[in-house]
């Protein structure tokens, strides 16, 4: 089956907020000013109470759920077990938005807890092919893939980035989901163009844009240089920002997210780069349509 | 071209057993690509280690974050988690801490740690509706000793043979005794949570077995019988209304004869 469309949209396209567990009873309390909020249902799955607090968050406020177990790269394949596990959650949730990453995290029954990198090769694209149908078919939505933070790559690899998640695109009908923060970060560890990169991708599939925080360390294969690493624990880089400007000026008014995992701040911190995020992309908008006028 | 299966194969390897060199040939990025595949094998440890220290925070109270954090670090590398949820990983960690030869002077290590994971898991439960006295008693056409009760989903009995229930109590509270005495002595306890509340009990080993039977699914007579092995002056009418009245009932039902 080819899923071509979302179902329900956020009301509001504007920046919803990553949630996470110490913030779901404010958010029922204090009812703050947010488009949309996403969860990694692995998150909630030995949680009942959490996932009560969370359905009754979903009852006021869309939400979209946003995997890290799923593992759609594993040559071992899916595991049927979790994906139903998912499943009832994301039945409960009836989300607007259903995500998850270009990376595999499980290795013959072993869960190793990261999002690892793939090769680029048609190997890769088949299988990929093949799980993203297996998802989407048993969620019977589509799937957002989003593209990994990377500091390395594959010497076996044939195709770039781009080119392996339009040719998925193409292949399953799936979504994307262009984490800016990724790009803006990837683009430095691998020497690749940031913005010829988002002007690579197939902007009509892209339904979903990320923003989180990485941090500079000294890169250790090339002494002198730096690397920047995902960590979701800072606060949005002034890099990254201005990237989101042009990558909404390229995709339009797609909703956008703001991923925070570590170092967790409190949630007003949190509602104040949502709306951060909304002037950027209405003040790149508006300068995009006076250009083009 | 290795394989997709040979390549994660090797990366597996590099990040849980730190075998960096065999990978080495497939991957690209900077003068030595490992370097930077180190930044995935630092985050798995991390990541994990953490997520025990998260899971254990009264074990790490008792032995010290010290101790934790350096099984913790030999667990994750020996014991990568094969559940999806991490919240879930960790349940062997108790029986790993008691093989440390660093904590072998405390040999109640596996059974607090033990019990402190099980009360993490019922502390988050979510109760159901439960049946009352009231319920008990216009079931009396029922046939009781065929029946079976179905329980509420945060409850746990456990065994131990020492009073980690009364340590666990104090680190609940918050308040450090002057002294505290761990005498062996078999313990039997309730551990009851919901929506983040924590109750542990320590109850008769007769009503231990008879409530931990009903809870298995076993028949109510089933139940009563184990109990009066252990004890034989258990009452098993009076021992039903007070699970009743404590509110562990959310259904009752006729078992299946066949």
């Amino acid at each position: 089956m080819i899923w071509t469309k979302t179902g329900r949209q956020p009301q509001d396209v504007g920046a919803g907020i990553g949630l996470r567990l110490p913030h779901l009873a404010e958010v029922l309390d204090t009812k703050p000013d947010v488009p949309f909020f996403e969860v990694h249902p692995e998150t909630f799955l030995a949680n009942p109470h959490a996932t009560e607090l969370l359905l009754a968050i979903a009852d006021r406020y869309p939400v979209s759920v946003h995997t890290v177990g799923v593992s759609i790269g594993s040559a071992s394949g899916l595991d049927r077990a979790h994906m139903a596990r998912v499943k009832r959650l994301v039945d409960l949730v009836n989300p607007v938005l259903f995500s998850g990453h270009v990376a595999w995290s499980t290795h013959a029954g072993e869960y190793l807890n990261d999002l690892l990198p793939l090769p680029y090769t048609e190997e890769s694209l088949t299988l990929l092919a093949r799980h993203i149908t297996q998802v989407q078919d048993t969620f019977e939505r589509p799937y957002l893939l989003e593209n990994p933070s990377s500091y390395l790559g594959f010497a076996d690899s044939t195709m770039t980035e781009p080119e392996f998640l339009s040719a998925l695109v193409e292949r399953t009908g799936c979504q994307l989901l262009c984490d800016v923060s990724n790009v803006y970060l990837s683009a430095h560890n691998m020497g690749f163009d940031a913005h010829a990169y988002i002007d690579a991708l197939p902007a009509e599939a892209v339904n979903e844009l990320h923003l989180g925080g990485f941090e500079e360390e000294p890169d250790q294969s090339t002494p002198g240089s730096t690397l920047l690493v995902d960590t979701h624990g800072t606060s949005i880089a002034d890099g990254a920002w201005r990237l989101y400007e042009y990558a909404v000026t390229r995709f339009g008014p797609v909703p956008t997210l703001i991923e925070r995992d570590n170092d967790i701040p409190v949630l007003g911190a949190l509602v104040a780069e949502s709306h951060k995020a909304r002037a950027h992309a209405s003040r790149a908008l508006a300068q995009h349509h006076a250009r083009v006028v | 071209m290795p394989e997709l299966s040979d390549t994660q194969r090797l990366v597996r390897d590099a990040l849980v057993g730190g075998d960096f060199q065999t990978v080495r040939p497939v991957l690209i990025g900077g003068g030595d690509p490992t370097r930077r595949l180190a930044i995935h094998h630092r985050h798995y440890h991390a990541s994990l280690v953490d997520a025990l220290r998260t899971r254990f925070p009264a074990t790490t109270w008792l032995i010290g974050d010290a101790a934790v954090t350096a099984a913790a670090r030999r667990f994750v590398a020996t014991h990568p988690p094969r559940v999806f949820c991490i919240a879930e990983f960790g349940e062997d960690f108790p029986a790993f801490l008691a093989a440390e030869p660093s904590l072998a002077a405390l040999p109640y290590v596996q059974a607090f740690a033990r019990l402190e994971w099980h009360a993490g898991r019922v502390s988050v439960a979510v109760d159901g509706p439960a049946l009352s006295l009231a319920d008990l008693t216009a079931a009396e056409s029922v046939d009781l000793m065929s029946s079976a009760v179905a329980f509420q989903p945060g409850v746990m009995y456990l065994t131990a043979d020492w009073p980690v229930d009364e340590l666990l109590r104090v680190y609940l509270s918050d308040q450090t005794p002057p002294e505290f005495q761990m005498e062996p002595g078999t313990m039997h306890v309730e551990v009851r949570g919901a929506r983040g509340d924590l109750h542990l009990t320590r109850i008769a080993a007769a009503t231990w077995l008879f409530r931990r039977c009903l809870q298995a699914g076993l028949a109510i007579g089933t139940a009563a019988e184990g109990a009066l092995d252990v004890d034989p002056q258990f009452d098993s009418g009076r021992a039903l209304i007070e699970v009743y009245g404590a509110g562990l009932v959310t259904r009752l039902f006729l078992l299946n004869p066949h």
